[in-house]
Order: C-alpha cells, then structure tokens, then sequence
C-alpha cells in the first residue's frame, strides 16, 4: 500500500493537510527528533487503532503507514501535541478507508485478538480480553471515540479535531458510546464491583 | 447535579453537568471527597468514572504488548524516496528542452521528407521508365516497376509515411517517460 501510494505519485491527504497548516522545510524534524517523537507514540497509537480496529496484525500495518505518511508529509505542527494528534488523525483517517473497505470481522478474527493476549500477563488479562471484545459491539467511531476521550485522556476539542467531527458533537456521541459499553459489560455480568 | 427526571427519551437530559469535573480530578489524581462521594450517588458519573478506570488500565496493558518497529529504517526509506523524486523532478526538468528538440527536429525532418519526395518522385519515375521494365519484367508487374500515379495517390502515400512517423515517434516518446 505504501509504495503503492508512492508509485502511483498521488498526493496523500496529508501532503495536503501539512501545506495547508503551514509546514515549512526549515522546520522538518531531524532524525533523532523523529526518533524520539516514535519513541513517545508509536505504543499509546498501536493500543489505540488495536482496540478501534480489533486486528493486531491490522494495527501494526497501519500504525506503519501512519508514521510513513506523517513523515511523507513533512507536518511539524507547533508543538509535540499538535504533532501527535496530527498523527492520531492520518491513523484515524487509515482505520475508515481500511474498515470501509474490510468484510466484518469473523471468528477468526476474534481468535487471532485473543490469542495476541499472553497468559502470562496476571489476573487482569481476562477482564480486559471481555473488555477487547465487547468493544467490538461498539461502531468502530464510538470505539475511538471512547478510546481517545478515556485512554488518552484528550479534551474533546482534540477528539473532535482527530475524528473529524465538531466538538459539540463529541460530548453527545461520547456520553451515548459510554451508555452502550457499561449497558454491555453489565450484559456479561461484569460491573464496577466484579471488576474491581 | 444529575438530571435524572426518568421520563425522558431523550439520553441527552440524563447528562451530569458534572462528569468533565469528576472525570478531570480522577485524571489530575484528585478527586476530592466532594466529588467523589458525588460520583458514588450519581449513575451517570459511576459510569464515566467506570469506564474510564477500565480503559486506562487497558491502555496501560495494550502498550505493554505493543510492537515497535525500527523508527530509523523508516526515516531513512522516507528520505532515500524523497531524494528520488527530487532527482526525478530534476531530470524531468532538463529533459523538457531536449524533448521538445526533438519533437522540433521529427517535424522538420517529416516536412523536408515530403518536399524531396515531391521533388524526387518524377525524376524516380522517369529513371525507372528508361530502365524498359517491359524488356525484363513479366506483363503484370511492369504496373509495379513504374507504377503510373496521379498527384493525390502520391499525397496519401506521404500521409501515410508521415502518419507512421508520428505514431513512431509518440510510442517512443511514451515508453521513454
């Protein structure tokens, strides 16, 4: 897919999106900046398209392209945080093109998620594992939208700038997706006391 | 407070006004008593405070297993496919002249092939003529020898000629880019 895009000489989104926030040659990252801007995001981006795609093996490809595309796109932003929501964004515009495109996930699928889950990993591994796959109950928005609210912890004017939505937007949908996950674990039998 | 009226279809008025504050303290390690003891009375709140325990920890847990690759290989097939376009940017510039020199040079030769064939073909024709193919050549290829052409067979010949050299020429053209 990468050197498809490459090949093919199309101008990605992000090329487009990084001109238009005005990124300038000068001010493109060095190497060890790089380094260190991967270093600080490439885990927090994987669990993030892992839980809003289900796919592992998915998660790896794009959170690949991403950075690939990020770097393609020359974007420097105005500050570490500005970068990586930029590239939260190119992440998140990846998962709808591939999910789109993508038949719904198998049983399979639901294996290869619970396998990629060690046994070794203590008590919490099964809790989380239900948590992995009730997510999957979730639309694939609501998912990211819970993710990026909760486990990112990002205020919802990022959320929305990610998702590509408006912020006003971003609280109604968020309470709705929050409503159907604790509808869902309790479905299971798996409340704030149990899990605990 | 809550605005948990129960009659409501709607989920929006069963919101808590006080959820970003509660959610904020837990983040900032500080939810206070207060808000606390609000969270424990207040189901939407609960939830909130529930759910996002639940993700933290599990975010905590997905990154621990997550897999990283080498940003370095990366940045460097990045830079060496930079380098290449910028290279192919350039030649595409210098090759711009030479090209249209080229297309210059093919139509000049096409109009000067044409003005000699004009030119040349009486003389051509006359010259075979002397040459008596009826002495030497089977009645029905003599036609052939010294073929007896109007003006316009000699015009859709060189058009022909021509045409061939231009679709040559943009095959060409093509397969180079």
């Amino acid at each position: 897919m990468v050197a498809k895009t490459a090949r093919v000489g199309l101008v990605p989104r992000e090329s487009r999106d990084a001109a238009r926030e005005g990124t300038r040659e000068a001010d493109r990252m060095d190497e060890a900046a790089f380094r260190a801007f991967h270093e600080r995001t490439a885990r927090p981006l994987w669990a993030y398209v892992v839980r809003s795609t289900g796919d592992p093996a998915l998660a790896e490809d794009l959170v690949q392209e991403a950075f690939y595309r990020f770097l393609r796109s020359g974007f420097t932003g105005t500050g570490p945080e500005h970068r990586k929501n930029y590239l939260y964004r190119i992440a998140t515009n990846l998962m709808r093109d591939r999910l789109r495109s993508r038949r719904p996930l198998s049983r399979d699928d639901e294996l290869t998620e619970r396998s990629a889950v060690t046994p070794s990993e203590g008590a919490g591994t099964e809790l989380r594992t239900d948590l992995a796959r009730l997510l999957r109950n979730l639309e694939p928005r609501e998912r990211s939208l819970l993710w990026l609210a909760h486990a990112e912890g990002l205020p919802h004017r990022e959320v929305a700038e990610i998702l590509g939505v408006r912020t006003g937007s971003v609280r109604v949908m968020l309470f709705r997706a929050r409503k159907k996950l604790a509808g869902l674990l309790r479905e299971h039998g798996l409340t704030p006391e149990v899990m605990s | 407070m809550s605005r948990m009226d129960g009659t409501a279809g709607s989920t929006l008025r069963e919101r808590c006004g006080r959820t970003a504050a509660v959610l904020e303290a837990e983040r900032a390690g500080a939810l206070e008593a207060e808000l606390s003891r609000h969270a424990a009375q207040c189901p939407i709140c609960a939830d909130a405070l529930w759910i996002e325990r639940l993700m933290v920890e599990d975010a905590a847990a997905a990154r621990e297993r997550a897999p990283v690759s080498d940003p370095g290989a990366l940045w460097h097939r990045v830079r060496a496919e930079e380098s290449r376009a910028r290279s192919a940017r350039a030649l595409e510039r210098a090759l711009w002249p030479i090209r249209a020199a080229r297309w210059l040079a093919g139509a000049g030769g096409l109009a000067a092939a044409g003005w000699g064939i004009a030119r040349i073909a009486p003389a051509a024709h006359a010259w075979l003529g002397s040459l008596e193919p009826s002495r030497w050549l089977p009645a029905e290829l003599e036609a052939l020898a010294a073929p007896e052409l109007d003006a316009q067979t000699w015009l859709l010949l060189a058009a022909m000629i021509g045409l061939t050299a231009v679709v040559s020429g943009l095959y060409l053209s093509w397969s180079e880019m």
